[in-house]
C-alpha cells in the first residue's frame, strides 16, 4: 500500500542541503501494525514527517496507493492519512467530541458542517478507540490518556489509508502506553487500515508490532518482523553503535556491567530461578549451570520459601531476600580480573 | 465539580446526533435561544442610541421613523437622518466587524490578546493619518485642502493606507517566521507607528494636533451618509469573508501542523485571515478612529457565552455581541451629560476590562485553556 524505493531524507535550506538518512527501502501492508524504532537523532521524526508528505524527500518519493503523496493536493493526501503529532493539538474549549469532529475537514464542505453519515464515522471512531466516557468533556480537562485516545479518534474520523502517529505513548504510563499500543495494533488489522508509529518502547514494539522499521544512526533502515531483526542481529548491531548491549534472548538492554565472577545456581522454581538470575545479572555476575561450574565458583542453592544459601569455599551463609544476597555476595566474591 | 455527570444527564444518545461541541458546563451551555436573544440585545440597543441624546425622543416614534414613517416633529426627523442613524448604523457595522477582526486574529495568532491594535494595524491608521496632517505644514495647506487632502477623506484614505502597509510588512515576514514571532513584529510595528506620530506631533501646529486627536480619540459620530458607499461594502465583505472562513478557523484551533495535517493550506489560510481583519479593521479604524477594546473583549465575551471554540458558533456570536457591546459604550458616550463629553475608548476600558476580568475568574474552562 505504501512504499518508498532509495528514499533519502534530510533537510533544505539556503545553506544547502543536509541528508539525514538516504537509500531507505521501505513498505507497508493494508492491515499492518508497524513500529519505527531507532535511537534519538537517527531521523524518526524526519522520516515520519518525509512519509506524512509534511516534508520533501531529498530523493525518492513516497507512493501511496500508487500516487506520490506529494503529486496529492493538502486535501486528497488529508482524506487518504492522518497524523497524530508530538506535540499537543492546542484544543481551546473544544470537547473531545467536537475535536474527533474536526477529523471530518477532508470530507465535509464549506463551513465544515456534518451530514448524518459524518456523525455515524465520528461515533464509530469514538467508540473505536475507547473514548465514549469522556468524549463530552473538554479535551484540555482530559488525563493524558484520554487525551491520546480521542487523538487517535480523530485520527480514525479522518478515515484515511493509512495513520501515522508520532511517540504516542510518550508521556503515558505503562497500563495507559500498553493500552494504546495494543488498540493500535487492533484497529490496523480489524479496519484494514496501516498504522505506523514511532516509539522508544523497545519491549512494547517487540512484542506487538507486525513489522519493525529499525533506524541506524547512521541513516540505514531495516526492517523485518521484530523476531527477524533480533536473530539476524540487526538490535545489536544498531544499539551497539549507541554503546548499548542488546541480550537477544531477553529481547531487552543489558546494562554492560562490569563482569563478576560466575555462581553455580541450584534449585528453586522456575520463577525464583528466573529472577534470581535477573537479579545476579543485573550485579555483573553470571549464572553457571550445573556444567559450567568448577568447584572454586560460588554456588547458590534456591531454597524457594526459606530464601537463598551462598556457598563460598567453606563459608556458607543464607539471605531472605535478593537485596541481601546482592550485598553479601558483593561483599565475598571478588571481582573477575 | 462533577461536570461529566452534568452532560450525561443532558445527552441522551439519540438526541446527541449534534454535531456542535457540546458543552460539559452548565453555565454555559449554549441553547437555542442565544442568537435570537442576542439579535433581540444589538436590536434594542440600536433603539435606544437614536432615541437617547440631549434631545430625547421617545422609543415609539423611533421605531416608526426606523419603519419607514416621517415624523410630524420635524426637529426630531433631521436629529434621526442626519446625526443619530449614521452614528448608530457605524457603531454596529464597526462593532461587528472589530470584533470579527479580533476573534480572527486570536485563534490565528493562538494568543488571547492579539486583535487589530497588537498587530500594529492601528499604530499604522494612526501614522497614516498623523503624516497628512502634519503635511499641511509642509507642503502648505491651501494645495492640499485643493485635492481634499485635509478633509475627512484625507485623513480617511491615509488611514487606510497606513493600516494596509503594516498589513502588508507583516503578510511579507508571514511566510517565514512563525505565528508567534509574527505577532510580536505586529507589536513592535505598532509601537513604531505610535513613537512615530510623538515624533511628528511634536512638529506640528496646535491646530493640526488637535485635528488629530479628535480623530484618534476613536467616535462614531463623525461618520455621515456620504461615508457609507466605502465604509459599508468594505465591512459587508469582511464579514462574508469571516463567516467563510469558519471551517479554516475551526482547523488552525488546533495549531498548524495539525492543520496541514488535515488537509488546510495554511499558508494561503494565514493570508487570507490577516486579508479579512485587515478588510475589516482599517476602514472602521480609519473612518471612526482607533476604536480600542472591542476586537479583543468580544470573542471572550463569545466563548464565556458559548463555552465552545466552535467558529462557526462564536463567528456570529461575536458580531452580534461586538456590535452590541459597542452600541451600549457609544450609548453611555452620547448621555445628555452636563458637563464633558465622555470619551468611547475611555468607557469601553472602563467598562470591558473589569468585565473579561470576571468572565475571566468565573468560568473555570477559559482559565484552563490557552484561550
Amino acid at each position: 500500500m505504501l512504499a518508498a524505493e532509495n528514499l533519502e531524507i534530510g533537510y533544505r535550506s539556503r545553506r544547502g542541503t543536509t541528508s539525514v538518512a538516504r537509500g531507505l527501502n521501505l513498505g507497508l501492508e493494508a492491515g499492518e501494525f508497524v513500529c519505527l524504532l531507532g535511537p534519538n537523532g537517527a531521523g524518526k521524526s524526519t522520516l515520519m514527517r518525509t512519509i506524512s508528505g509534511i516534508q520533501p524527500p531529498l530523493a525518492g518519493s513516497v507512493v501511496l496507493d500508487g500516487v506520490d503523496i506529494r503529486a496529492l493536493s493538502p486535501n486528497q493526501r488529508a482524506a487518504r492519512l492522518s497524523v497524530v503529532l508530538t506535540e499537543r493539538a492546542t484544543a481551546g474549549l473544544l470537547t473531545g467530541h467536537a475535536m474527533v469532529s474536526l477529523g471530518r475537514f477532508p470530507h465535509t464542505g464549506w463551513f465544515g458542517s456534518l451530514t448524518d453519515e459524518d456523525r455515524e464515522v465520528v461515533r464509530k471512531a469514538i467508540e473505536l478507540a475507547g473514548a465514549e466516557a469522556f468524549s463530552d468533556r473538554f479535551v484540555a480537562e482530559l488525563s493524558d490518556g484520554e487525551r491520546q485516545r480521542v487523538m487517535v479518534a480523530r485520527a480514525l474520523a479522518q478515515e484515511p489509508r493509512l495513520m501515522i502517529l508520532d511517540e504516542i505513548t510518550a508521556f503515558l504510563d505503562l497500563p495507559r502506553r500498553i493500552e494504546i499500543v495494543r488498540l493500535l495494533g487492533r484497529l490496523a488489522s480489524d479496519t484494514e487500515r496501516s498504522v505506523l508509529i514511532s516509539t522508544h518502547d523497545l519491549d512494547l514494539a517487540l512484542r506487538t508490532a507486525d513489522r519493525i522499521w529499525l533506524l541506524h544512526a547512521d541513516g540505514t533502515l531495516v526492517t523485518g518482523a521484530p523476531e527477524d531483526l533480533v536473530l539476524d542481529g540487526s538490535f545489536s548491531r544498531v544499539f551497539a553503535d549507541e554503546g548499548i548491549e542488546f541480550d537477544p534472548l531477553h529481547g531487552s538492554f543489558s546494562l554492560g556491567k562490569r563482569s563478576r565472577t560466575g555462581i553455580a545456581v541450584n534449585g528453586g522454581d522456575a520463577v525464583q530461578r528466573a529472577w534470581t538470575v535477573r537479579a545476579l545479572e543485573r550485579n555483573g555476575f553470571h549464572p553457571l549451570d550445573d556444567a559450567g561450574a568448577s568447584d572454586a565458583s560460588p554456588s547458590l542453592e534456591l531454597l524457594g520459601d526459606a530464601g537463598w544459601r551462598l556457598r563460598h569455599g567453606a563459608d556458607v551463609q543464607s539471605c531472605d531476600t535478593l537485596y541481601d544476597l546482592v550485598r553479601t555476595l558483593k561483599k565475598t566474591v571478588p571481582e573477575a580480573p | 465539580m462533577t461536570s461529566s455527570l452534568d452532560s450525561e444527564a443532558v445527552d441522551s444518545p439519540s438526541n446527541a446526533a449534534d454535531d456542535a461541541p457540546r458543552s460539559s458546563n452548565r453555565r454555559g451551555r449554549s441553547g437555542p435561544f442565544v442568537f435570537p436573544a442576542l439579535a433581540a440585545l444589538v436590536a434594542t440597543l440600536f433603539i435606544l442610541e437614536l432615541a437617547i441624546g440631549s434631545i430625547p425622543i421617545p422609543v415609539g416614534d423611533v421605531v416608526r421613523f426606523l419603519l419607514g414613517g416621517e415624523l410630524e416633529n420635524g426637529v426630531w426627523n433631521t436629529i434621526l437622518w442626519d446625526l443619530r442613524l449614521p452614528r448608530a448604523i457605524a457603531a454596529l457595522v464597526g462593532g461587528a466587524a472589530l470584533g470579527a477582526a479580533g476573534l480572527m486574529l486570536q485563534t490565528l495568532f493562538r494568543n488571547p490578546l492579539a486583535g487589530p491594535w497588537a498587530l500594529g494595524l492601528t499604530g499604522g491608521a494612526e501614522l497614516g493619518a498623523a503624516i497628512t496632517i502634519a503635511a499641511g505644514t509642509i507642503v502648505g495647506s491651501t494645495i492640499l485642502a485643493q485635492f481634499g487632502f485635509l478633509s475627512g477623506l484625507g485623513i480617511v484614505v491615509s488611514a487606510m493606507i497606513g493600516a494596509a502597509a503594516v498589513a502588508a510588512i507583516v503578510a511579507a515576514v508571514a511566510r517565514r517566521v512563525s505565528t508567534m514571532t509574527l505577532l510580536i513584529v505586529g507589536l513592535m510595528l505598532g509601537y513604531l507607528c505610535e513613537g512615530l506620530v510623538s515624533v511628528i506631533m511634536h512638529f506640528t501646529t496646535e491646530i493640526q494636533g488637535k485635528v488629530f486627536a479628535s480623530w484618534s480619540d476613536g467616535s462614531f459620530g463623525g461618520v455621515q451618509w456620504h461615508d457609507f458607499p466605502v465604509l459599508l461594502p468594505a465591512v459587508f465583505v469582511g464579514l462574508t469573508a469571516a463567516l467563510l472562513m469558519v471551517k479554516p478557523l475551526n482547523a488552525l484551533l488546533l495549531g498548524e501542523r495539525y492543520a496541514a495535517s488535515l488537509g488546510l493550506p495554511v499558508e494561503r489560510a494565514r493570508l487570507l485571515t490577516l486579508l479579512g481583519a485587515v478588510i475589516l479593521a482599517a476602514p472602521v479604524t480609519a473612518y471612526c478612529g482607533p476604536i480600542l477594546f472591542i476586537g479583543i473583549i468580544a470573542p471572550h465575551m463569545a466563548r464565556g457565552l458559548l463555552n465552545t471554540s466552535d467558529h462557526r458558533l462564536l463567528m456570529p456570536a461575536t458580531m452580534l455581541l461586538g456590535a452590541a457591546v459597542t452600541l451600549a459604550a457609544d450609548l453611555v458616550v452620547h448621555l445628555p451629560w452636563d458637563r464633558h463629553v465622555l470619551h468611547l475608548n475611555a468607557v469601553n476600558a472602563v467598562v470591558g476590562a473589569p468585565f473579561v476580568i470576571a468572565l475571566l475568574l468565573r468560568n473555570r474552562n477559559m482559565r484552563a485553556m490557552e484561550f
